[in-house]
């Protein structure tokens, strides 16, 4: 059977002196005194209610010093419960940094298991290059080959060997309207070009074609640009040229003659060479 | 009644003790003595529900001292478990 708490028999106590004190002051308070007064008077050997009487004094004194002994219970539990709540507290906090020890551990685990995934698949990719492994030579050969060639934005159909490039080189650019107008300012040798620029156009599309041409014919041999150039430089001046109009082959001529801009040229179309010379 | 210490004042022997004087001298003043003591009752009920931790009997409440020292403990070696715990993958 449980025990009660001492909240309950407190009170139950302080019930049971109301309960003693109302029976004396209200059933019988006054036949009591009464009688307590002739039963003063009177001897004690002829008192009648003397058991009624001292039975509720003591059960009065009884409670008063149940009272007593409860309320210093009492008071030893309030101790007690000053003692369980500092207790509560250092478990409360205790679990609170339980609880935020298990969050980093939560987050710990998922930042790893994210970083296990990722080493998971960068060593099956690892296992995959060896087992398809290509020899650095290879690719640097390779790298070699369409650097040389700027072969990086080269048009679809580019070749080794063929001289086009994806940008106007100094070359196509001499040989624009822009170019024969400056050397119409400063040279008067090519005066005769911007005179006819019908032939200037015809001249240039016959050189590009001849270049095109001498390009894909030397195919297998150096992808450097610069021989290839030369080459269809001879090829232009060989061959073909007794059949190119005599305006190209006069700015050509006069290309090679200018050592200055052949200086130019070379530093010009040397920048992929020498990139590529460079990695060699 | 004799002394409740500071918690509680439930010392109703003197009242009890006016009133029958009072009875006794046939006093007019046995109304007064009669609801002093019957606020002083109430007083106390009031003071005892106030009263902290008494709920239970003590030996209740020590069996639960008992259980949370244990838990403070039990949670006290958790924690210096997972602090000092080893995590390397060897």
């Amino acid at each position: 059977m449980a025990v009660p708490g001492t909240r309950k028999k407190i009170l139950s106590i302080i019930e049971d002196v109301e309960i003693v004190s109302n029976h004396i002051y209200y059933k019988h308070i006054v036949v009591l005194i009464r009688e307590l007064l002739d039963y003063l008077s009177t001897p004690k050997s002829q008192r009648p209610d003397d058991i009624d009487i001292s039975q509720l004094v003591a059960l009065l004194k009884q409670k008063d010093t149940e009272m007593q002994d409860t309320l210093k219970i009492a008071r030893e539990q309030g101790e007690l419960q000053k003692k369980m709540d500092i207790l509560k507290g250092e478990v409360h906090k205790h679990d609170q940094e339980i609880k935020q020890l298990q969050k980093n551990l939560k987050e710990a685990e998922s930042v790893l298991s994210t970083a296990i995934y990722q080493a998971k698949q960068k060593l099956s990719s690892i296992n995959q290059a060896s087992s398809k492994r290509i020899s650095s030579e290879e690719l640097i050969k390779y790298a070699h080959k369409i650097s040389a060639g700027y072969a990086v934005a080269a048009p679809p159909t580019w070749q080794p060997g063929d001289p086009r490039r994806p940008y106007p080189t100094d070359m196509d650019m001499r040989m624009g309207w822009l170019g024969r107008r400056g050397d119409h300012i400063t040279s008067p040798a090519l005066q005769s070009h911007v005179s006819f620029p019908e032939g200037l156009r015809q001249d240039h599309t016959l050189g590009e074609h001849t270049i095109q041409q001498m390009g894909t014919s030397a195919g297998g041999g150096s992808l450097s640009w610069q021989h290839s150039f030369e080459s269809s430089l001879q090829a232009t001046s060989g061959s073909v040229g007794s059949a190119f109009p005599h305006t190209l082959t006069q700015s050509l001529s006069m290309e090679n003659k200018s050592s200055r801009d052949a200086e130019d040229v070379e530093l010009m179309t040397s920048d992929s060479s020498s990139s590529s010379s460079s990695d060699e | 009644m004799g002394d409740t210490g500071e918690l509680v004042d439930a010392n109703f022997l003197p009242l009890i003790y006016d009133i029958l004087k009072c009875v006794e001298r046939d006093s007019y003043d046995i109304n007064t003595k009669i609801t002093d003591l019957r606020t002083k009752l109430q007083n106390a009920r009031e003071q005892v529900e106030k009263l902290p931790g008494i709920d239970f009997s003590k030996e209740e409440q020590e069996r639960q001292i008992d259980i949370l020292r244990k838990q403070l403990a039990t949670k006290v070696e958790l924690l210096r478990k997972y602090k000092n715990f080893d995590f390397s993958l060897d």
